[in-house]
């Protein structure tokens, strides 16, 4: 067997067990594994964690970005996958809504909103970046807004814009149908050089 | 070799990325419908083949039209769901077209290749169609009835060959 056969075997099968490891943990509330955000309640349901800088700059050279854009994203983006929906799949239970510009970022004794799809804009204006490679960046981050039916729900990635290594809290606010409702989720952490 | 082991490393790390954000969920429940029943908006895509396609050219049939990419996991997890739907509904003239939002036609093949679907696959590469519909995440999937209007949505992925939703969508036939 060639060395680039092997190679392929193990990368795979690496694969099979981190896919494995990542579906067994699920419907568990808070902190469930290292760095990993789980939690359901009023109508939410959410899972996070922070994407390592070698993840980052594997899925968006993939995606076609070049070296000086995907440094700006591990330098600044501070980028979590995240998968985010209606708990429920009772066809009668309220819409779960969520607005970003709602949520707060709380770090070093301040406040801040998180940076949308927008919000980068002038970045890849700065940078030159191509329509193809701002095409996969905004459907990759998770939407600013979204109204979720019994079942919905939507993945993409969120980006806090802050260094790496920062310790944050995350509040994230939603509405079941008329009611607001937030969950505070602490200890959150940039991934680090 | 140097060389091949970091291609081959980026790749990997970039399928993790996808791997690890959704646990693999597909609901046989979640056809919506669709507030105000508004007339979808018409589009002109190429397919696979190059040839342009046009919604409006399946006006009088149920059309079942899906927003994806290939690097979204969602929607990689219910594309066998949507092959096994299609090889139901073919034939009972219903259409699905699978609109790829962003360009890259290589790995489109690719994937349809792996994953050997057979269904219409069409490119947005600037995403334009994709910005003109009322979706804002991928997947988004949304059933259009002979009247050109859409009637259902699903934000997330889905088991499209679920019986309940293939009657769903049979009960919109004229």
């Amino acid at each position: 067997m060639s060395f680039k056969a092997i190679f392929l075997r193990v990368a795979f099968l690496f694969s099979a067990l981190v896919l494995t490891s990542a579906s067994a943990s699920s419907q568990e509330t808070g902190l469930d594994g290292p760095g990993v955000f789980r939690w359901q309640g009023d109508g939410l349901r959410l899972e996070t964690a922070a994407l390592v800088h070698d993840q980052v700059r594997g899925f968006f050279i993939g995606r076609g970005f070049d070296a000086k854009g995907v440094d700006v994203l591990v330098n600044e983006a501070c980028l979590f996958r995240s998968a985010i929906g209606n708990a429920s799949t009772d066809p009668a239970a309220p819409d779960i809504t969520i607005d970003q510009s709602e949520w707060r970022i709380f770090v070093n004794g301040g406040e801040r909103e998180l940076r949308t799809r927008s919000d980068w804009d002038p970045v890849w204006d700065r940078l030159n970046v191509g329509i193809e490679q701002r095409v996969a960046f905004k459907w990759a981050l998770f939407p600013p807004e979204q109204q979720f039916k019994p079942t919905d729900y939507n993945w993409g990635m969120l980006t806090f814009g802050l260094p790496p290594g920062t310790r944050f809290d995350l509040e994230v606010v939603w509405h079941e149908g008329d009611h607001k409702r937030s969950k505070r989720f602490e200890g959150m952490e940039c991934a680090k050089q | 070799m140097k060389r091949f082991l970091f291609s081959v490393a980026v790749m990997f790390l970039g399928l993790v990325v996808l791997a690890l954000p959704v646990q693999a969920e597909l609901s046989k429940e979640g056809l919506h419908v669709m507030e105000g029943q508004p007339v979808a908006p018409d589009f002109a895509l190429k397919n696979l083949d190059g040839e342009i396609q046009r919604l409006s050219d399946f006006k009088g049939k149920v059309v079942i039209v899906n927003f994806w990419a290939t690097w979204c996991p969602p929607c990689r997890a219910e594309m066998p769901s949507m092959q096994r739907a299609w090889n139901e509904i073919q034939d009972k003239g219903v259409v699905m077209l699978a609109v790829h939002v962003g360009g890259n036609e290589d790995k489109i093949w690719s994937f349809v290749g792996d994953y050997d679907l057979d269904f219409p696959v069409l490119i947005d590469p600037k995403s334009k169609v994709a910005d003109a519909w009322p979706m804002k995440g991928l997947p988004s999937t949304f059933v259009i009835d002979p009247e050109g209007r859409i009637v259902y949505r699903a934000i997330g992925a889905r088991e499209w060959d679920d019986p309940a939703i293939l009657n769903s969508i049979y009960a919109l036939k004229p």
